[in-house]
């Protein structure tokens, strides 16, 4: 029996990596062919400004946002409003960006009845989307927080620490884990989406990102729309490219993320 | 000096203590015995105020008091944080912060915002510690062995030069060599500073304290 599921958990296994990886070598074989027929890539960069800021600024609204409603929640709220939270984010969590998009374009038209000039925009999209991520940094913070070896935080009473030096010296960089994890779905959730951008701010053709408050171009909008419309096969061949392009994004964002909180959990830790 | 009078705590409904008179001379390592559960280190987390950190209803009634700032002072009238620099607590796990070596002593001097390198110093020396890690101490405190963890955690409450330490069955996960290394230790320490340990290792209490208080018969032995 033991022997049956260690086959069939490697078989899965195998069968899961290859299909990730053939997905990558797809993408990425069909991304330099089309870049070797035509290696103007000009029109995409625009939309990859675009992605670039909208993954940087919604990150940028949501994890103070997430850190700080975890860390209250976890340790100055009552049982009942940290349960109250917790069920509240994970509702959240499962709610479908169609409908987070739809809030934000909700507010935007609440919004326009006062303010006439406002339109969607990268400001209005990156909010909108900082909603849609913030349930991946507060449940992260709060998951690493709840995991704090008690022991550790004993010892940092006994020795004359507070509450705010227990979080901040043992908490928080004890958490670097589980918020990083945390960091990296939101970042990921981020560049990907195209249901919240679509309603709140992303055009097809607007140019490189200029202003907050205008429209923008990002690739998960510029391959929805060139799948649907596309007339030839250098179009076909220029999505390749934008979904290549989105991935190193990602990839390159959840490195600098990884990164950095190593970094600062090596700062208060020394190690 | 530790002072306890008509003292009483428990948990709820439960008294584990009942009008407790008793009193810790410095220089001395003084023990509390008793059975399991009979709130032996219920009476050291009073001492430290640790109590206070737990979710539980602990209750306390009476008076601790200890030599502060020239006088017999009651706990409560201290401010935690102080109160918890000048008596240090040592657990019975030793668990190391997972940070570095350097950085676990000094958590003490950092929260306050001192940096002072000579105090992890001597804290390191006190702890018999120091030429064991002196070439390593940015190296993590978890590579250290258990015996060693332990006189780190030592090291950790010295380096804020506490007048009493409390010591909760401090070898209890340690082997006898280590152990003994521990014994060692405090007997060093009680030169200058008032020493009160929990265990239920009578050969150890035998060994190394002045004095025991057994908690089931409110009875004292002294031994120095």
């Amino acid at each position: 029996m033991d022997r049956l599921f260690f086959l069939t958990a490697r078989v899965l296994f195998f069968l899961t990596v290859v299909l990730f990886l053939s997905i990558l070598a797809y993408l990425f074989f069909e991304a330099v062919e089309a870049y070797m027929a035509d290696s103007s890539i000009d029109g995409l960069y625009p939309a990859l400004s675009g992605s670039v800021s909208l993954v940087l600024l919604s990150v940028l609204f949501a994890f103070p946002l997430g850190v700080a409603t975890a860390v209250y929640a976890e340790l100055y709220a009552g049982a009942l409003f940290a349960r109250v939270v917790d069920i509240s984010f994970s509702i959240l969590a499962a709610t479908p960006s169609i409908v987070i998009g739809l809030f934000g374009f909700s507010t935007l038209l609440l919004l326009h009845r006062y303010f006439p000039e406002l339109r969607g925009s990268l400001l209005c999209a990156s909010v909108t989307l900082s909603v849609l991520i913030l349930p991946y940094i507060v449940k992260s913070v709060q998951r690493g927080l709840r995991e704090t070896p008690g022991e550790y935080i004993s010892m940092a009473y006994a020795l004359g620490a507070s509450k705010e030096d227990i979080l901040v010296r043992v908490m928080l960089p004890h958490a670097v884990g589980h918020i990083k994890r945390g960091v990296f779905l939101a970042i990921a959730r981020s560049a990907e989406d195209t249901a919240v951008i679509m309603l709140t701010g992303a055009v097809a053709s607007y140019g490189f990102v200029d202003a907050l408050l205008s429209p923008f171009e990002a690739l998960p909008f510029h391959i929805y729309y060139m799948s649907a419309s596309y007339a030839d096969e250098s179009e076909l061949g220029a999505i390749y490219i934008s979904a290549t392009m989105l991935i190193a994004l990602s990839s390159l964002f959840i490195y600098l993320s990884g990164a950095l909180s190593e970094r600062a959990k090596g700062r208060v830790w020394s190690v | 000096m530790v002072r306890l009078r008509d003292f009483s705590c428990g948990y709820g409904e439960r008294r584990l203590v009942e009008g407790l008179d008793i009193e810790f001379k410095s220089s001395r390592i003084s023990a509390i015995v008793g059975r399991s559960g009979a709130g032996k280190s219920t009476i050291l987390k009073a001492i430290n105020r640790l109590h206070e950190i737990e979710e539980s209803p602990f209750f306390r009634e009476g008076r601790i008091e200890i030599f502060h700032m020239g006088a017999m002072r009651e706990v409560s009238d201290i401010d935690a944080v102080e109160l918890r620099r000048k008596v240090g607590y040592i657990f019975q796990s030793p668990v190391a912060l997972p940070m570095s070596i350097r950085k676990n002593v000094s958590f003490a001097l950092d929260i306050v915002g001192i940096r002072d390198e000579e105090a992890v110093r001597e804290a390191l020396e006190a702890a018999y510690l120091w030429d064991e890690v002196r070439w390593r101490l940015d190296e993590s405190a978890n590579s250290l062995s258990v015996g060693q963890r332990q006189r780190l955690a030592i090291a950790r409450a010295l380096v804020c030069r506490p007048d009493i330490l409390l010591f909760d069955e401090p070898t209890s996960a340690l082997d006898t060599r280590a152990a003994a290394g521990i014994e060692k230790l405090m007997l060093e320490l009680k030169k200058s500073m008032t020493i009160i340990l929990v265990s239920h290792d009578m050969a150890q209490v035998e060994r190394v304290c002045d004095i025991a208080f057994s908690i089931d018969t409110m009875e004292s032995v002294v031994w120095r």
